[in-house]
């Protein structure tokens, strides 16, 4: 019984970004894994207290730099709570819309990098970022970026959505639909994915409640709760969401859950785009100006779904800048399950675990 | 000896040799390494570059374009980058080992590649045991890569040589026993009589279980996907190519392509009748036929690395004791039922 | 194992490439795409909006010499910018836009922080 101690260390290409992971191996098996992390803390909780409110969205939204518009999204959303704005019935609508194409585009790039870390030579991640670039494509059609939009602002959007959109959006997603089904077949006819998937880094239900972890890493394991269905916001509160559950909690269940999760998104667009036409009210938010409006509550909590769990923001408002932001992230804590999950698990599939934990580290460290 | 006669059978090496003068045999000999040898180079480099586009097609790229007219002279690039660094060999390794394994393995690869028949003129040998020869060379092999890595003094390269070599090892038995199945058939071991013997049918029609075994144990053989234990499975760094300098890098690759040039050769001359075609088709020479066979056997390789997924080593040897050993047993029987008994 | 191979093959032989071939083929970009900014001197009021505003403090007021006087105009770090464009949507006469231009660079850091009559 002699332990080995490995270094899984900051620079590899297998985990999501910069975190060293001191590994102890018996033989094959792991018996012991321990997080290091802070290589990418920029310290966004600290600049937020310096900056006024419209000043911080272009950092709280490189926290998550695989789905921006959620952070975005969620820091709005708590300003908004704060100032007693209450966003417009056709900003509600777009806002939906987008945050789910930004989901089904997170979920892709989680499905892509999954294949690659079991070791496939980049076919499916490569399918994958195709998909996703189309979806990308959209959203820089409505926000004239592909990845950092910093396009909401209280009560509304930046700008209104082109009048072509509805039409693109339908053609794309119906092209995804029909690709998940594929992706589905394929990896699961193939013997090696599903004999290196099934059955390995098993998370029980009750270890999950316990150890907080949320999003797709809860519902794998037949926990059924999601944000949008519990606490609903946006067009949610019309349109229910069915939270996908998987009874059995391995790699397998996570990553089928995102899939389902895909064709859920898709499901919601269609509803959501037939109902923007009817909506009513300006799109246009409050634009950016150099004094913003004063507060009204002080304390302002705000919960919201993320592609990779909930995150809940934490604002004490000040005159013009806040007094104290604060963030949790999903990422964060799911992170903490690692040590867990991996437990008597061989070292080879400790890549497959962390791939199917989907994490980012801007999230991590914040 | 006539000049018409010479010049319509210069590729006829049994017309060489069977000439008595030395000279001539010699000439012979020359013309024969000459011509196996640019038709080796030439299809392992066209391999290397097809790998490349084929698998960029098949994710939805280009694959390479600026070097050279469609990207072909890409891996000329590449090879005279690596070949271009400092060779570093580290301290605590067995330097005289560590140096000529590698190149060792290269050699007895090609020596395999002189030995194989190509058509009915250029045969490397006629000795009535070619195919023993030829699977006691590939046996050797796994030795061979268990040494280069153990002497690179990194214990990171030991153990992923071990495991390459458990894998070679696993996989030798389902091989010896399907081409002890295909001896029993064709009665020899003589290679040219082994493809002389399909020319009613080929081996694959009469064998098909034999087909699929070998064509998966050659893949593990030549630690092709998804056997490939070579990057990031072995703890992390390259197994056995852990701690070896770029020009000897080059050379591991180029090795790669040659073993599957040598594998795709062997499943031609075994299960799809080396060169012959049917009678309608031979007007063309018999060089073609076997090159273009092996062609398409290594573009079905190159699809197939570029669907599977990596296979895990308990995965990998439970996988070819618990299924590939039996069938290959099976596989004798039937054919000893069927077609000898 | 045969489905996914066939897909595999079917994707290799019968489906075209999706990359573009960067730089003789380029992509149709939105018109509110958000690339290097573009100053208009003669409509700059010198209202400091926009050095106020950004986030990072990549913008900074430089005196510039115009045939109306000495006046102080924005000059922008191009190197340490986010793109986010809360400038442009601060800027009172809407002098201060971001183009559709990404293609540059520089050997120096320094090179990059251009001056107000360079932001044309």
């Amino acid at each position: 019984m002699t332990i080995t101690r490995i270094n899984v260390g900051p620079v590899h290409p297998s985990t999501g970004g910069v975190v060293r992971f001191v590994v102890d191996l018996d033989g094959d098996t792991i018996v012991n894994v321990e997080p290091h992390i802070g290589f990418l803390h920029r310290g966004v909780e600290k600049l937020a207290e310096t900056r006024m409110y419209m000043q911080i969205p272009p950092y709280t939204e490189k926290l998550d730099y695989v789905a921006p518009m959620a952070y975005n999204d969620a820091y709005v959303g708590a300003v908004e709570a704060a100032m007693g704005i209450e966003p417009s019935e056709r900003a509600k609508h777009i806002r939906t819309i987008l945050l789910e194409l930004q989901r089904i585009a997170s979920h892709l790039f989680s499905i892509g990098l999954l294949s690659n870390d079991i070791g496939q030579m980049f076919t499916v991640f490569m399918w994958a970022f195709k998909d996703r670039d189309m979806v990308l494509d959209l959203l820089q059609e409505a926000t004239g970026s592909r990845m950092f939009y910093v396009n909401m602002r209280l009560g509304g959007m930046q700008r209104d959505l082109p009048p072509d959109f509805a039409d693109h959006t339908l053609d794309t997603i119906k092209y995804i639909e029909k690709r998940m089904f594929e992706y589905a077949k394929y990896m699961e006819k193939n013997p090696v994915f599903t004999e290196r998937m099934k059955g390995v880094g098993i998370l029980s239900r009750e270890q999950a409640k316990e150890l907080g972890v949320t999003g797709p890493v809860l519902r794998a394991s037949g926990v059924s709760y999601d944000v949008r269905k519990n606490n609903p916001y946006y067009m949610y509160e019309k349109y229910h969401i069915n939270a996908k559950t998987m009874q059995t909690g391995d790699n397998f269940a996570r990553y089928k859950v995102r899939i389902l999760e895909i064709q859920e998104s898709v499901r919601i667009i269609k509803l959501v785009l037939k109902g923007l036409a009817g909506s009513e009210g300006k799109a246009e938010g409050m634009p950016v100006k150099l004094r913003s409006p004063n507060p009204v509550n002080r304390i302002s909590i705000v919960r919201r779904e993320l592609p990779r769990g909930e995150c809940t923001m934490y604002l004490v408002a000040d005159s013009q800048k806040p007094y104290r932001l604060s963030i949790r992230s999903p990422s964060f804590i799911n992170l903490a399950a690692v040590s867990h999950i991996s437990k008597g698990a061989r070292f080879a599939d400790f890549f497959g675990i962390l791939g199917s934990l989907d994490f980012v580290i801007g999230c991590v460290d914040r | 000896m006539p000049i018409q006669d010479a010049i319509g059978n210069i590729f006829n090496i049994g017309y060489w040799l069977g000439t008595g003068n030395l000279l001539y045999q010699v000439i012979g000999i020359i013309i024969y390494i000459i011509v196996v040898s640019i038709v080796f180079s030439i299809f392992g480099y066209m391999m290397g570059w097809l790998e490349r586009k084929l698998i960029a097609r098949a994710q939805y790229r280009h694959g390479p374009t600026y070097v050279g007219m469609w990207g072909l002279l890409q891996n000329l690039a590449d090879m005279i980058k690596l070949l271009s660094k400092q060779d570093v060999i580290p301290t605590n390794s067995d330097r005289y080992l560590f140096g000529a394994s590698l190149p060792l393995i290269l050699a007895l690869s090609i020596f395999i590649i002189l030995l194989l028949p190509y058509s009915p003129g250029l045969q490397g040998t006629t000795l009535g045991f070619g195919l023993l020869i030829v699977f006691t060379i590939i046996s050797f092999l796994p030795l061979l890569i268990f040494t280069s890595g153990f002497s690179s003094g990194n214990k990171f390269g030991a153990v992923g040589a071990q495991r390459s070599v458990l894998i070679l090892l696993g996989y030798e038995i389902p091989v010896l026993l399907v081409i002890a199945a295909i001896a029993m058939f064709t009665g020899t071991y003589n290679l040219n009589g082994i493809v002389n013997a399909q020319q009613s049918n080929y081996f694959v029609l009469i064998m098909p279980i034999g087909f699929v075994i070998f064509f998966i144990a050659m893949l593990a053989e030549f630690e092709r996907p998804p056997f490939d234990l070579r990057e990031a499975d072995s703890e992390l760094v390259a197994g056995w190519l852990t701690d070896v300098s770029p020009p000897y890098y080059a050379l591991a690759l180029f090795l790669d392509y040659a073993r599957m040039f040598l594998g795709s050769i062997l499943i031609a001359i075994l299960f799809f009748g080396g060169w012959l075609v049917p009678s309608y088709l031979s007007f063309i020479p018999a060089l073609f036929w076997i090159i273009l066979k092996a062609f398409i056997i290594s573009v079905f390789i190159i699809m197939v690395r570029a669907t599977t997924f990596r296979m895990r080593i308990d995965g990998i040897l439970r996988f070819g004791w618990i299924w590939l050993v039996p069938l290959s047993l099976i596989n004798l029987i039937i054919t000893y039922i069927l077609f000898v008994g | 194992m045969i489905e996914p191979l066939a897909k595999t093959i079917k994707t290799t032989f019968f489906d075209k490439p999706y990359t573009t071939e960067f730089p003789e083929n380029k992509e149709a970009l939105p018109d509110s795409y958000r690339g290097r900014l573009r100053l208009d001197m003669d409509t700059c009021i010198s209202c400091s909006a926009c050095a106020i505003i950004c986030p990072n403090k990549t913008i900074t007021m430089v005196s510039v010499l115009t045939d109306k006087g000495d006046k102080i105009m924005p000059q922008v770090g191009h190197e340490r910018c986010l793109f986010c464009a809360l400038c442009e949507e601060v800027c009172p006469p809407k002098c201060l836009v971001l183009t559709k231009n990404y293609d540059y660079e520089a050997y120096d850091k320094r090179e990059l922080v251009t001056r107000p009559e360079e932001l044309e």
